[in-house]
């Protein structure tokens, strides 16, 4: 009996075809390929030509790399980018590790007010910025009235302005990108910790830090190409001096109509994001291994 | 029939025989409270005259407006745009924007002849406007008569400028040239010399008119350069502002219409752009909009006599710009301005 | 004399309406091995867990060797703790993990390594020192975790069924290994397990806990189980 029933049955039907298993993939990869593979080509190929020549050319290229502005933009973006990084993976630390590991009533309350500022929109969040940080803002009045400054301090129209401003529209992201990697931590293992001894600043130091540098690397990563293809932000707080790539697209675009310059700081856009992306995966993938997790 | 296809088939057609396609002009022009201006003193007068609707579009810069009629290969949606003798000539060269004749825009024949091959043959200037130093009455002992005026001691750091994205900023360092021994397009050191000095005694840089406008308003600023239209309106708006036409003269602006090459409605379109040349139409703008023509046979007030360009005089005492010469250098110009303007007022 | 290692003082935990350990009286004498027993929900981790200082009690008092340790925090208190899911720290090799209660002790680096030497010697797991968690077999994970709680030579060691995720002769032969342990270091074991062949065959001594409450204590050689006043406890 049971050596019947183990008897493959021959006229089964095989299981779905090659074409049928990949049928559910082509309406996305027709979306991929025609709003973003396309559009991506033929900017590429708008970054190889002249308006007054035929044919490919690097002319733009070379005008790009030899030009001290453009690369002087393009360093700008880079800092830029990864002061942001960096401020928004300290500031959300603690945050995350807050919603994390806490059981207290204001978990709620603290978790909404982080991801609260996102439905008011990028543009008010940075004028509101603008506001307080201006030279007639609400900092350098109060400063100035409380005698503790004279002359009122540079805050906005510069690097810091921009940092700042970026930092709190990208710090919700990166709270919720630490709170993954954070929870994914056995709270046993703080209580092991902190039971062999360790105060809770060494549970984060010896414990909690190591266990998510992964979280850290995907977070400063995720905050990295957020700014560095952010334009609002640079362009309202940073003032006419400040040019990064996307403000000087939009000019080359809009303003001097040369698109093909346009393309070339596109597409160094694009790597630069995309380089930084492998180098910062690859380095995620090393640690997870060399954390044995 | 089941009433649900009744029901199905009567929304068909009312979708089908929606009378609005042939009638409509769409036209891309001023935004903000300027809206209430050209709908006054054009918009409505002619949509009464030829009994069509227009669209109103108020989205973009001259320049993001030209962006989109070259990105959508002069297809971009509106039928008439205003923009500036600038992107006139541009499109011209381009082929993106239609070319008009006496045939097409009878009312040409009454425009300045000088103003109008700045233009070019796609760009009909339906206003004129020059760059005027606009300030505060309240705030200046006496009203300034130069440009040099600007550089003063008691006006450091009571001056706004336009940052490069906005147009008046390059036609400020041509003036500048001209007033400090250079010309307006290939001795320009004097140009940006004078700006650099300038922009050290300046609070800093801003694009958009509103934003400009909103430092000599609300005090932070006494004095700065500015369109004359505009200036005109801030005044009536009863800001605590004048504005002069310095004696060293100025440069204008050149405002146009022009219609893209491929226009769904042309011929409404060129019948708007006629429209707005009349006689009548041009004194309605001039009152309404405190603007100047390039016509030369208008009857307007004595105040817009006095303040607007309105007669071969007055536009004499302007100096006109090679505007391709203009766009060739904007770029190298742009740097430059990045490189020496910008750093000296921080 | 002090003789009691641990006293457990009218000991109540509620979390709102829900008492979890209700009003416990508990006398744990100094060196002795003495098991927790209970089904799921009884109690018994909640017990556990104020001992070693996790958990604030509701109400009642816990005293180690006389002193109340009301506001000790769990650092503090001198604790050896093995979880039930051992809770070894994956990026630290078996010699690292031992070492982490000497080190956050601030010992020196020849006192440390010697110690850990020890510790390892005393579990058997000396030849694996620099091997990482994950390459270790559930035992030797068990033993590590053993390991790195007695390494800082608390007086005191708490267990949390330690045992539950082992096959059930690895079972056995620990059990026969934690009780030498116990008595080589001659230090006060509280084993927590819901296995009552288990706390049979290592305690010292048994409490049984139900609902909360103690519903019984007594030794397995002294009294006969058979005749258990509590049904649980016969199971």
């Amino acid at each position: 009996m049971s050596v019947l029933a183990l008897k493959a049955d021959k006229r089964r039907p095989h299981g779905p075809s090659r074409v049928q298993q990949f049928l559910p993939l082509f309406p996305p990869s027709l979306i991929l390929l025609l709003f973003f593979a396309i559009p991506m080509g033929m900017m590429v190929g708008l970054s190889f030509q002249q308006s007054d020549a035929s044919g490919l050319t690097l002319a733009s290229y070379e005008r790009f790399f030899s030009d001290q502005f453009t690369l002087m933009g393009m360093a700008r973006t880079v800092v830029m980018s990864g002061l942001v990084a960096i401020c928004v993976t300290i500031m959300a630390y603690p945050v995350a590790y807050f919603l994390a590991r806490s059981k207290s009533r204001w978990r709620a309350l603290v978790f909404a007010l982080a991801i609260a500022p996102e439905l008011a929109g990028v543009v008010l969040r940075t004028y509101g910025w603008l506001i307080i940080l201006e030279n007639q803002g609400f900092i350098n009045n109060a400063l100035i009235w409380l005698g503790v400054i004279a002359e009122p301090l540079p805050l906005a129209k510069n690097m810091f302005g921009v940092v700042v401003g970026l930092t709190h529209v990208i710090l919700p992201f990166g709270i919720l990108s630490l709170l993954t990697s954070l929870q994914g931590v056995d709270p046993n293992l703080e209580k092991s910790a902190q039971i062999l001894g360790a105060s809770r600043a060494s549970v984060i130091r010896h414990i909690v830090v190591p266990l998510t540098v992964p979280g850290i690397v995907s977070s400063m990563l995720l905050a990295f190409t957020m700014s560095a293809s952010a334009y609002a932000t640079p362009a309202i707080l940073g003032g006419a001096g400040f040019k990064v790539l996307a403000t000087m697209i939009y000019e080359q675009v809009l303003f001097y109509i040369d698109w093909s310059f346009a393309a070339v700081m596109a597409n160094v856009l694009l790597v630069m994001m995309l380089i930084v992306a492998l180098i910062g995966t690859r380095l995620e993938a090393r640690l997870h291994q060399k954390l044995h997790t | 029939m089941k009433p649900i296809y009744i029901a199905a088939s009567l929304l068909a057609s009312a979708a089908f025989a929606s009378p609005t396609m042939a009638r409509d002009l769409i036209v891309n022009s001023y935004g903000g409270p300027y809206e209430q201006i050209i709908r006054d003193a054009i918009i409505t007068p002619f949509e009464q005259e030829y009994g069509v609707r227009v669209i109103y579009d108020a989205v973009g810069s001259s320049s993001q407006d030209y962006a989109k009629i070259k990105a959508t290969n002069g297809r971009p949606g509106f039928d008439v745009v205003v923009m500036t003798a600038s992107q006139s000539l541009q499109g011209c060269e381009d082929g993106l924007l239609e070319r008009f004749s006496p045939d097409t825009v009878p009312n040409l024949a009454h425009l300045n002849p000088e103003i109008s091959a700045v233009a070019g043959p796609c760009g009909a200037v339906h206003e004129l406007q020059y760059l005027s130093l606009l300030y505060r009455t309240d705030m200046v002992s006496e009203s300034p008569q130069s440009w040099l005026d600007l550089f003063e001691d008691d006006l450091t750091g009571r001056v706004i400028l336009p940052s490069f994205g906005n147009v008046m900023a390059a036609y400020l360092t041509q003036l500048m040239s001209v007033i400090h021994g250079g010309d307006l397009d290939s001795d320009i050191d004097p140009g940006f010399e004078a700006m650099t000095r300038l922009a050290a005694q300046s609070v800093g840089f801003e694009q958009a008119s509103a934003i400009l406008e909103s430092y000599i308003v609300d005090g932070r600023v006494w004095a700065m350069p500015f369109w004359d239209g505009r200036a005109q309106l801030l005044v009536d708006s009863g800001a605590p502002v004048d504005y002069v036409l310095p004696e060293e003269g100025s440069v204008p602006l050149i405002a146009t219409l022009n219609v893209p090459i491929g226009a769904q409605n042309k011929e409404l379109a060129l019948a708007f752009v006629d429209f707005f040349l009349e006689k009548t139409s041009q004194e309605r703008w001039v009152e309404g909009y405190k603007v100047g023509s390039a016509r030369a046979d208008i009857e307007v007030s004595d105040q817009a006599q006095d303040r607007k360009i309105t007669s071969q005089a007055d536009l004499d005492a302007l100096y006109l710009p090679d505007l391709l010469s203009l766009a060739s250098n904007l770029s190298a110009w742009g740097e430059r301005w990045e490189r020496e303007v910008v750093p000296a007022a921080r | 004399m002090i003789n009691s290692d641990i006293e457990l003082i009218g000991l109540s935990k509620n979390y709102g309406a829900n008492k979890i350990v209700r009003d416990i009286d508990l006398d744990i004498p100094q060196g002795e091995f003495v098991s927790i027993l209970g089904p799921s929900g009884c109690g018994k981790t909640t017990t556990l867990n104020m001992i070693a200082g996790f958990t604030a009690p509701t109400s009642g008092q816990i005293r180690v060797r006389g002193h109340d340790q009301a506001g000790v925090p769990p650092e503090r208190r001198k604790i050896g703790l093995v979880f039930q899911n051992y809770a070894l720290f994956p990026h630290m090799t078996v010699g690292e993990n031992v070492a982490f209660g000497l080190k956050m002790q601030r010992k020196g680096r020849a006192e440390i390594d010697n110690q850990v030497e020890k510790s390892l010697r005393s579990v058997h797991l000396d030849h694996l020192k620099d091997r990482y968690p994950k390459e270790l077999s559930g035992g030797q994970q068990q033993r590590t975790a053993l390991a790195r709680a007695i390494a800082p030579k608390p007086s005191l060691l708490l267990l949390d069924e330690p045992l539950s995720n082992l096959d059930l002769k690895l079972r056995e032969a620990m059990r026969i290994e934690l009780k030498e342990v116990q008595q080589e270091l001659g230090i006060t074991f509280v084993y927590v397990t819901h296995d009552q062949e288990e706390a049979m065959a290592m305690s010292d001594r048994v409490v049984v806990m139900h609902e909360g409450i103690i519903a019984q204590v007594g030794s397995p050689r002294a009294e006969s189980y058979q005749s258990a006043s509590y049904p649980a406890a016969a199971k």
